[in-house]
């Protein structure tokens, strides 16, 4: 089982941060140069916000060994990417009218969303108490469990179960 | 004899950190590892995985029940490669058992799970895992269209316990 440890995410935590330097400290015109950091931040905080979920998953899993150091640097470097994403996305909002629209402003602002759940609701990864993350499908008794999906039924045609309808959004 | 009629339940959705769900967590549920569940995999997947929780309330405004759902990866060897949706833990308060809240939690989740494959978000099987000592929830899920992977339970060595893998589809018939 390998583990993704504290070096490897200071590595790439330091590759997006040298990314968004290089951004912050670019050429061109004001607008254009502004639309193009809004669209980078938002990608690289959707990528990072993915990564660490990603990194979670796996320890859920089982795939990879829970690291606290590299818990701690994810928290930190994933703050430190919002604090700084929300300046930009700040500035882009300032902005925002003279210039008719930024693309990238909405897609920094749901970025950041994602970003802020993450971190409000912080859970330490641990491995599951459940199987099926941990040991999916047996590989040599799925042809057995494909050829029974086959034959499931469908719902039937005049729609869901009839307790189901009984329940109504609160 | 007739059958009962189902529960009226309103559902609404519950955050792993708001009041709802500390007052679940205190439920005595029988089996110990639905405690766990609860309290260790259930915020994971709820972080990391998309899961959502809904909470089930009867007309009194109590919290009877609640069930979890979200699309998943973890059977897709058995789906040609495509996310499905899941159901991870659902329970029915101690306190409200044997009426009839557990058929209308289940086929809830089908009728979300439903929507999440009419909208093309997953495949249109619904899975989930169910340990060999819990009959109740096993013959619930039956009575509910679900049906076993493969005919013995399957190992998990961690916990010791056997479990089925329980299927049905929720795409509707062509009328």
């Amino acid at each position: 089982m390998t583990t993704f440890g504290f070096q490897q995410v200071r590595d790439y935590a330091a590759g997006v941060n040298a990314e968004l330097d290089r951004c912050d400290n670019g050429e061109g015109g004001f607008c254009d140069m502004m639309d193009q950091a809004l669209e980078l931040y938002a990608s690289r905080c959707c990528t990072f916000t993915n990564d660490v979920r990603r990194w979670a998953r796996d320890v859920f899993a089982g795939r990879v060994a829970f690291d606290p150091g590299a818990e701690q640097l994810w928290k930190a470097e994933l703050v430190q990417l919002y604090e700084r994403a929300t300046k930009v996305a700040s500035m882009g909002g300032e902005i925002e009218e003279p210039c008719f629209q930024l693309s990238g402003l909405n897609k920094l602002r749901a970025a950041l969303w994602g970003m802020n759940q993450l971190i409000t609701g912080w859970v330490t990864p641990r491995l599951s108490v459940a199987p099926a993350a941990r040991q999916g499908f047996p590989a040599d008794l799925a042809d057995e469990a494909r050829r029974r999906i086959a034959t499931l039924p469908p719902l039937p045609a005049a729609g869901p179960p009839p307790d189901g309808r009984r329940i109504r959004a609160s | 004899m007739a059958e009962r009629a189902a529960p009226a339940l309103a559902a609404t959705r519950i955050d792993c950190n708001g009041s709802v769900f500390a007052e679940i967590l205190r439920w005595s549920f029988r089996e110990t590892f639905v405690a766990r569940l609860l309290a260790e995999d259930i915020p994971q997947r709820v972080a990391f995985h998309g899961c959502q929780i809904m909470g089930y309330l009867n007309r009194e405004r109590e919290i009877v029940g609640f069930g979890t759902i979200e699309i998943s990866g973890e059977y897709q060897s058995l789906t040609g490669g495509r996310p499905h949706p899941y159901l991870p833990l659902l329970a029915v308060s101690p306190g409200h058992q044997g009426k009839g809240y557990g058929t209308a939690i289940v086929n809830h989740l089908v009728l979300l799970a439903s929507h999440f494959a009419r909208a093309g978000k997953c495949h249109d099987v619904l899975f989930l895992d169910v340990y060999e000592s819990s009959t109740a929830a096993i013959h619930l899920y039956r009575k509910c269209g679900f049906e076993t992977m493969v005919a013995d339970p399957l190992d998990d060595p961690i916990e010791r316990k056997r479990y089925f893998v329980m299927a049905r589809r929720v795409s509707t018939a062509n009328p």
